[in-house]
């Protein structure tokens, strides 16, 4: 018989930054047991993700102090959530009780995005939202 | 057997809790580096038209200098970090006691204004500590290093 899923079984599991001095936790969204997120930053290239973690680390202790607007903008026009972009990879993130960070969302796309992919991220951001704890 | 969520993403958690690799801390460097320029330039209004004035260079390789990259070479950072008011300085330091205290090499940032930060490294016996701007010696402790390892601004 086949195994029913249940439908949007919603996790986050935490990105572990050793630094002391952090300001943010900072976690990844898994979604049925998959991370779109995780599962697209492991096909990146070593430099990209190596990139990508030292932001990640410095987002996480500086906060929005780490104000370095090519790469990294914490909320984007007109929509409450942000976005790390390198080249043409771009990470997805909202915030929520204002020390959390949660990627969400993995897009590879050049130039500018399409203002119905940012409303269709908005929808899925509120989805997640809601189901984000206050972490212990 | 399927693997559950925990032991699918233990390379990607792996990968994050791991220490700084050499690139990955040339990386925090750089973001650390053009952190500083761009908000100077954000807080007194500089536009890459006037620091292409002062570096007699065009507006386009003062594009090019700011793409970030960890090739960018010393020289570049020195004249940059100078054309928005930013004192940039390499100072090596030879601590007495090779083995028990590590030669520490300072890389410092005294920004020419009322806030000042430095970002300060030291050997490969140290962590690095991205949002603090510095290297911290494992052996002994940072007050016993030298009294410099400390952060300002940032």
């Amino acid at each position: 018989m086949a195994k029913k899923v249940r439908k949007n079984d919603i996790k986050f599991k935490e990105i572990t930054i050793k630094f002391d001095n952090k300001i943010h936790r900072v976690f990844y969204l898994v979604k049925n047991n998959r991370s779109q997120v995780m599962d697209s930053f492991r096909q990146l290239e070593t430099d990209t993700q190596d990139r990508i973690k030292a932001m990640i680390n410095d987002m996480a202790v500086l906060g929005d102090k780490f104000d370095n607007e090519k790469n990294i903008r914490w909320k984007l026009r007109k929509y409450d959530y942000g976005e790390i972009k390198l080249d043409c990879h771009r990470m997805i993130f909202f915030q929520k009780f204002e020390n959390n960070i949660i990627f969400f969302k993995y897009l590879e796309k050049k130039g500018k995005l399409k203002d119905a992919v940012y409303k269709s991220l908005q929808k899925e951001k509120d989805e997640y939202e809601k189901e984000f704890k206050r972490p212990i | 057997m399927k693997k559950n969520s925990k032991d699918q993403y233990k390379d990607i958690d792996d990968f994050f809790a791991a220490d700084f690799t050499s690139n990955q801390k040339a990386w925090s460097m750089i973001h650390n580096y053009y952190n500083l320029i761009l908000s100077e330039m954000k807080k007194k209004e500089i536009k890459r038209t006037d620091i292409a004035a002062k570096l007699k260079v065009t507006p386009a390789a003062v594009s090019k200098l700011l793409n970030k990259t960890p090739n960018i070479s010393l020289r570049k950072m020195v004249e940059l970090a100078d054309s928005v008011g930013l004192d940039f300085e390499l100072r090596p330091v030879i601590v007495q006691n090779e083995i028990e205290n590590p030669t520490v090499i300072y890389l410092n940032w005294n920004i020419k204004s009322e806030t000042s930060c430095k970002i300060e490294a030291s050997s490969s016996s140290a962590t690095w500590f991205p949002g603090k701007h510095y290297y911290e010696p494992v052996k002994p402790s940072r007050s016993t290093v030298n009294e410099e390892l400390t952060c300002y601004g940032g």
